[in-house]
């Protein structure tokens, strides 16, 4: 299944094998981790356990900063 | 941040009868939130550490540090919401399309809460921060640290304002009291207040999100609609204080509330002994702009002599 989604500012697309996707493994497939990022799916927070497809409108927000 | 659980309520709305389904679980303070009570924790959470610090009042006059990141733009929104006088002030580093897009954020901001915006363009200063990192033997990140500094100090003072404040939350402060303590860096460690007091040219300078964690600012701006900057300045890549960031973020995923610990606790038990054992040396004027410095001459006179030589 292929998940497309907003990531600062610009948009990605990811591949996975297996047919339900959550929140959760979005993150994990980006390496980050719920302790500093959260998805958006459709305007809302999902939950990490929040099912995803290929309609929903999907931002992942990444709240670690440097400088 | 642990999982919320499916069909979990608000604690607030719970307390008052209500049946809000929440959003948001804060684990380290055992809290599951609605949209709305996250804001009003959050404004609370906000003002409660004004007032443990003894940060500032409503009759002063506050300059917010404005980078157009979710930090300063939330703390800023914050303060105004807790009816503080804050105006922003923004600094054009002159980082190409992530000045130009930062400013234009920071900008749009300032119209939808009509407060004012002070901007300062750090070409017009003195160069842009590109120009500044050729001729400075320093990371640029410290650099722009210091002209920061420098410019919103002596900015606030010609405006009038008498606070000088910044966004820097809970993960920029344990990031830094992490990587000081792995150094040992005693005097760094003595200025790691969330007040620094006004002084002989220098600007009282607080911090009120340090009890706030990174994860809650970034919601605190998606729950209020507040558009900010998502992408890293270009010259933060490979920044130590990410790394330390994600190394500290597996902590406390594994035990829950050790940031927080691990600061407070600094504050409370470590800090009084470095204060202490301070030796107090007074700023002087620096010779050539009159602003105040530890050295004869300031950091970013010294800055502007090695642009002209390197021209």
């Amino acid at each position: 299944m292929e998940i497309k989604i907003k990531y600062r500012g610009k948009e990605q697309t990811l591949t996975f094998e297996k047919e339900k996707i959550t929140a959760g493994d979005i993150l994990k497939a980006m390496g980050l981790s719920p302790e500093y990022a959260f998805v958006v799916k459709n305007g809302e927070i999902a939950q990490e356990d929040e099912t995803v497809s290929p309609q929903d409108e999907i931002k992942v927000v990444n709240a670690i900063s440097g400088g | 941040m642990a999982k919320l659980k499916k069909g979990t309520r608000c604690s607030i709305c719970k307390a008052k009868g209500e049946k809000e389904k929440a959003v948001v679980f804060l684990p380290h303070h055992r809290l599951a939130l609605c949209r709305k009570h996250f804001v009003s924790w959050f404004e609370k959470r906000v003002e409660k550490t004004v007032k443990e610090f003894r940060m500032f009042s409503k009759k002063d006059r506050i300059l917010v540090a404005v980078s157009g990141g979710k930090d300063s733009l939330s703390l800023w929104n914050a303060l105004v919401n807790l009816g503080y006088q804050a105006d922003g002030f923004y600094i054009d580093l002159g980082i190409d399309q992530y000045s130009q897009d930062s400013k234009q954020l920071a900008l749009s901001f300032s119209e939808k809460i009509d407060r004012p915006l002070h901007i300062v363009s750090l070409k017009e200063e003195l160069a842009p921060i590109p120009v500044i990192d050729t001729v400075s033997n320093r990371p640029a990140c410290s650099a722009c640290g210091t002209v920061k500094r420098y410019y919103m100090n002596r900015y606030a003072k010609e405006l009038g304002y008498n606070i000088i404040a910044t966004g820097h939350n809970l993960d920029d402060e344990v990031a830094v009291l992490f990587g000081n303590t792995l150094h040992w860096d005693v005097n760094y460690l003595k200025r790691q207040y969330p007040v620094l007091e006004e002084e002989d040219g220098f600007v009282r300078k607080v911090k009120p999100l340090c009890k706030i964690t990174e994860k809650e600012s970034a919601l605190y701006a998606f729950f209020n609609g507040i558009e900010y900057i998502e992408y890293e300045c270009p010259f933060s890549e490979g920044a130590s204080s990410i790394e330390y960031k994600e190394l500290l973020s597996r902590l406390e995923e594994k035990h829950p509330g050790t940031k927080l610990q691990f600061y407070t606790n600094f504050l409370k038990n470590m800090y009084p002994i470095l204060k202490e054992h301070e030796k107090k040396e007074k700023p002087k004027k620096c010779i050539i702009c009159g602003e105040p410095t530890y050295a004869d001459i300031c950091s970013v006179c010294k800055m502007r002599e090695r642009l002209k030589k390197a021209v």
